[in-house]
């Protein structure tokens, strides 16, 4: 027979019997005291203690005797650890009992003064006080000890289970018991004992209870069916074929498959867990039927949704819906195989749930473990001769070499183990294979709708897509930002739950799974440096959120404080990105000490880069802080035109480094800030948009002066945006080479419309001019060729044109034209 | 599909998952070093905090000795601040 690991007990118990024994007396002593009338507090916890403590000592008396049973040596580990929370729970609560009893302690000290004897009163009451302490102590001394020893009960029974593991894996059975006469005797009586059981459960509760038991199918059934038929209209877009036409989408054809496969099982779930709790809450069950039940239809379940993912799968009906191209021929037999595998794995589980209930013998075991391997390899090694792809010739092609070797090798190796023996492992390597390969496929068909629906435009294109962008009123890019989240949030899930069931299956608990992930997500040491990478998620997540804050309340400070206060534009812009630096700046503080990254080594390091750091950036800085000087002082704002660098324009936008100029070419100037401070700047709009208009007019030398001058004021002052205040002007400039030079000089309210008044003016001056014949020709934009003083005298007919000019003389020289002044063409209005 | 953001979001899941995780600490406001004795999952422990020094220990559960001989049970949630004999729990 096997042969079990004999455990030493002795010192656990002796440890159990030791710290049981002092609480005894601890106990004994403490009731032995006088009683103050009335409980105390601590009776509660101390009972509490007790309890625990005795549920400890049964649990170390239970050990010996369930060395063979995993399930149960489980469940004791999962009750010491309760027992052991429940401990350290309990003796918390004493922390505010006890710190009652230290504050009376001292105010019963207090009431006499130091070095007087205490009266007999207080003593006794300083003495009943100090015996509850001791009695508190000596509770959670047990406690303590309590703990110590649950963790080392957690810890046999670990060690239990590792070797009762290991002697189920290396045992080595005789399988030729298994061909007797005798086991196939123990197969009828196990049988027939099973179906003793279901019939007497049933016709007792036909008979008594039929009426609960109608009640909770139809119920059952209810539930199932709504569940049904609202997920089938949900998901009827795409589920129904023949929208996708003839190459649906790869989106369409996962979400198909996905849906196809999940929400029948669903239903059936929703149906056959309803059904057991109905049963359970209207008392129909047994609880040995209540097992029997309960494996029957997670088994059932198993295979049903096996069987539906290989049909979503594979598709024998429509090939452009397939996930997975395989031949056409080759698509239902290996859905057959599929299921058959499920099927086998499932009864399986479902018999040694039924060895469990009847407490069948060991040879049964034996018997089903080896059934269980002939069958399950007899069928991988079925699925690795399957030639299931195609050659673009079009024969048939295997599985890749890899693919057929590795599923063969699971195929014969437990095979070959059943057969020398090894029934244990043999059973246990297939069923992990299995059990592990579904869940990685159930994981990459996960993993699959995950990246179809991140892929761009992929939902939009589905029905399901456009129905639930019609029905919520979605742009095309909040959908496809949706689908991005939708698709991040199922890989997430899959990862979630598909990681630790495969742990699980390998034999990880649940619970040291989720410490084990704590532990690696707040605390990962690298020397004496803690990463905690959930602290740098919600710092991140916090700056996110405190930038965004800040932006809507500059937005906001813009729109209603600003906006309302008789601030100009460019200072609004300016305390507008002030604001927004600084609410950057908080954002990224309060982030980073949220994310607990500790600044000092920050600094070292800094402070050693500094030098060089320095030189280099010391542009850029430079530039910087030239920026904020601009913000602060502002000589110059939006909208204003400066002339600087040699370039003229208007003011666009003034960041933090540099200042966007506009030409009146329309040409982005980016000039750096330093520039501005460093260099004169002419602003022309500086405090208003004054400006004076130079008109140089010239006339020769037999023009009447008096005249023009009048001439030019007179046409300086009708001009309607030529200010009356300060008063127009005319310069006598010089007496010219040529002529005589005038200038007419008057102010304009708006800078901007310079352009078009010194034209007006001009057009003016000219008419009048000829109007009343004065004489002007010479004038510097109109130098004619030719001879000078020549053409002096010249008379003209009213339109002002000379009469009879003489040809230019070829002999003289030509004079050159002076230039052009270079006005700039200022924008109209302003920007 | 932006793998960074494919780490991103499985590792924030995860991490909110965890979020509430802590350990209890120890911080030493007096001028001698401190030494405590921690019995955590059945072992027993000596943590030592120097003057103005702070330490974690105890993640789910432990119960500490305070230097005065005094037994404490902790949950992994609370501040123990010890300033020479005096002993606050926060």
């Amino acid at each position: 027979m096997i042969a079990v690991a004999r455990i030493d007990w002795r010192i656990v118990k002796v440890r159990l019997a030791a710290f049981f024994v002092v609480f005894a007396l601890v106990c004994a002593w403490w009731s032995a005291q006088a009683q103050a009338p009335g409980a105390n507090p601590e009776d509660v916890v101390i009972t509490r203690i007790t309890d625990q403590l005795k549920a400890l000592t049964a649990l170390g008396d239970r050990i010996g005797a369930i060395a063979q049973d995993d399930q149960k040596l489980l469940q004791a580990r999962i009750d010491a650890e309760a027992a052991s929370r429940e401990l350290i729970n309990a003796s918390v609560a004493f922390r505010p009992i006890m710190a009652d009893i230290n504050a009376r302690l001292d105010a019963a000290r207090v009431t006499v003064p130091e070095g007087e004897p205490l009266p007999d009163a207080v003593q006794a009451q300083i003495n009943l006080l100090n015996t509850r302490k001791a009695a508190i102590n000596a509770a959670l001394v047990s406690a303590e000890d309590g703990t110590v020893v649950a963790s080392s009960v957690i810890e046999r029974v670990g060690q239990m289970r590792r070797d009762l593991f290991t002697s189920t894996l290396s045992q080595r059975v005789s399988i030729r018991p298994v061909f007797t006469q005798a086991v196939w005797q123990e197969v009828r009586a196990e049988f027939f004992d099973l179906t003793r059981r279901v019939t007497s459960w049933a016709t007792f509760t036909l008979r008594f209870k039929a009426a609960s038991m109608v009640w909770a199918l139809m119920l059952a059934l209810s539930a199932a069916l709504a569940f049904a038929i609202v997920s089938r209209r949900f998901f009827a877009p795409a589920l129904i074929e023949r929208h996708g036409g003839d190459n649906p989408s790869y989106l369409l054809r996962v979400l198909s498959a996905t849906a196809s496969s999940l929400l029948p099982t669903a239903a059936l779930a929703v149906f056959l867990i309803g059904l057991i709790v109905l049963f359970t809450s209207f008392q129909l069950l047994r609880p040995d039927i209540t097992d029997l039940l309960a494996a029957l239809f997670g088994v059932v379940l198993l295979v049903f949704f096996i069987q539906r993912l290989a049909r979503a799968v594979l598709r024998p009906s429509a090939p452009a819906w397939r996930l997975v191209s395989v031949r056409q021929a080759v698509a239902a037999p290996l859905i057959w195989l599929i299921t058959a595998l499920g099927v086998v794995t499932g009864l399986d589980l479902f018999l040694e749930a039924v060895s469990n209930v009847l407490d069948a013998p060991f040879s049964l075991t034996i018997g089903r473990s080896v059934l269980f391997v002939v069958l399950n390899s007899a069928l991988l090694i079925a699925l690795a001769f399957v030639r299931p792809f195609q050659t673009p010739e079009g024969s048939a092609l295997g599985w890749p070499k890899a693919l057929k070797g590795l599923l063969l090798a699971v195929g014969l190796v437990p095979l070959a183990a059943v057969g020398l023996g090894y029934a244990g492992f043999a059973r246990f390597a297939t069923q992990q294979v299995v059990i592990t390969s579904a869940i990685i496929v159930a994981m990459s068909i996960g993993f699959m709708t995950a990246r179809a629906l991140g892929q761009e435009n992929a939902l939009r294109q589905t029905n399901f897509g456009h129905m639930v962008q019609t029905r919520f009123a979605l742009s095309d890019a909040r959908l496809d930002s949706l689908a991005l989240v939708a698709s991040l949030a199922t890989y997430a899930i899959v990862a979630i739950f598909g990681v630790p069931l495969i742990l699980m299956q390998w034999g990880f608990q649940l619970a040291d799974i989720i410490l084990a992930t704590t532990r690696f997500m707040t605390d990962i040491r690298i020397g004496s440096v803690s990463i905690s990478i959930t602290s740098i998620l919600i710092g991140i997540v916090i700056f996110l959120i405190g930038y965004f804050l800040s932006r809507r309340f500059e937005g906001w400070l813009d729109q209603n404080v600003l906006a309302r206060s008789r601030i100009d534009r460019g200072a609004r812009a300016s305390i507008r990105t002030a604001v927004g630096y600084a609410g950057i700046a908080i954002a990224v503080l309060v982030g980073v000490s949220v994310a607990g990254i500790d600044l000092s080594s920050f600094a070292l390091v800094a402070g050693a880069l500094s030098l060089g750091i320095g030189f280099g950036l010391q542009n850029i800085v430079s530039n910087f802080v030239s920026g904020l000087i601009l913000l602060a002082e502002r000589p110059f704002k939006e909208g204003d035109w400066i002339e600087a660098a040699g370039i003229n324009g208007i003011v666009k936008k003034v960041s933090v480094r540099a200042t966007e100029i506009e030409t009146f070419q329309k040409q982005s100037v980016i000039l750096p800030n330093s520039n501005l401070i460093n260099q004169a700047v002419g602003n022309w709009t500086h405090r208003n948009t004054l400006a004076r208009v130079d008109i140089a007019v010239g006339v020769s030398y037999g023009a009447d002066v008096i005249r023009v001058q009048e001439i030019l004021r007179a046409v300086a002052l009708d001009h309607p945006k030529a200010l009356k205040t300060p008063a127009p002007f005319v310069m006598f400039k010089s007496f010219g080479a040529e002529r005589l030079e005038f200038e007419l000089r008057f102010h304009i309210a708006d800078l901007f419309e310079q352009v078009g008044v010194q034209t007006d003016v001009r057009f003016e001056i000219i008419r009048r001019f000829r109007a009343e014949g004065v004489d002007t020709r010479f004038m510097p934009e109109e130098t004619p060729l030719g001879g000078l003083n020549e053409n002096a005298g010249v008379p003209t007919d009213h339109a002002g044109a000379a009469i009879g000019v003489q040809p230019p003389d070829p002999t003289a020289a030509i004079r050159p034209v002076p230039a052009a002044k270079a006005e700039p063409l200022p924008k109209r209005g302003k920007s | 599909m932006n793998t960074t953001l494919k780490a991103i979001l499985v590792l924030g899941s995860f991490a909110a998952l965890t979020a509430s995780a802590h350990a209890a600490t120890l911080v030493n406001l007096g001028d001698a070093p401190v030494t405590i004795v921690v019995t955590e999952d059945g072992q027993r422990n000596e943590v030592t905090a120097a003057p103005a020094e702070t330490v974690q220990f105890c993640m789910a559960g432990c119960f500490v000795t305070l230097p005065s001989g005094e037994r404490q049970a902790l949950t992994g949630t609370e501040t123990l601040e010890i300033t020479g004999a005096n002993v606050l729990i926060k």
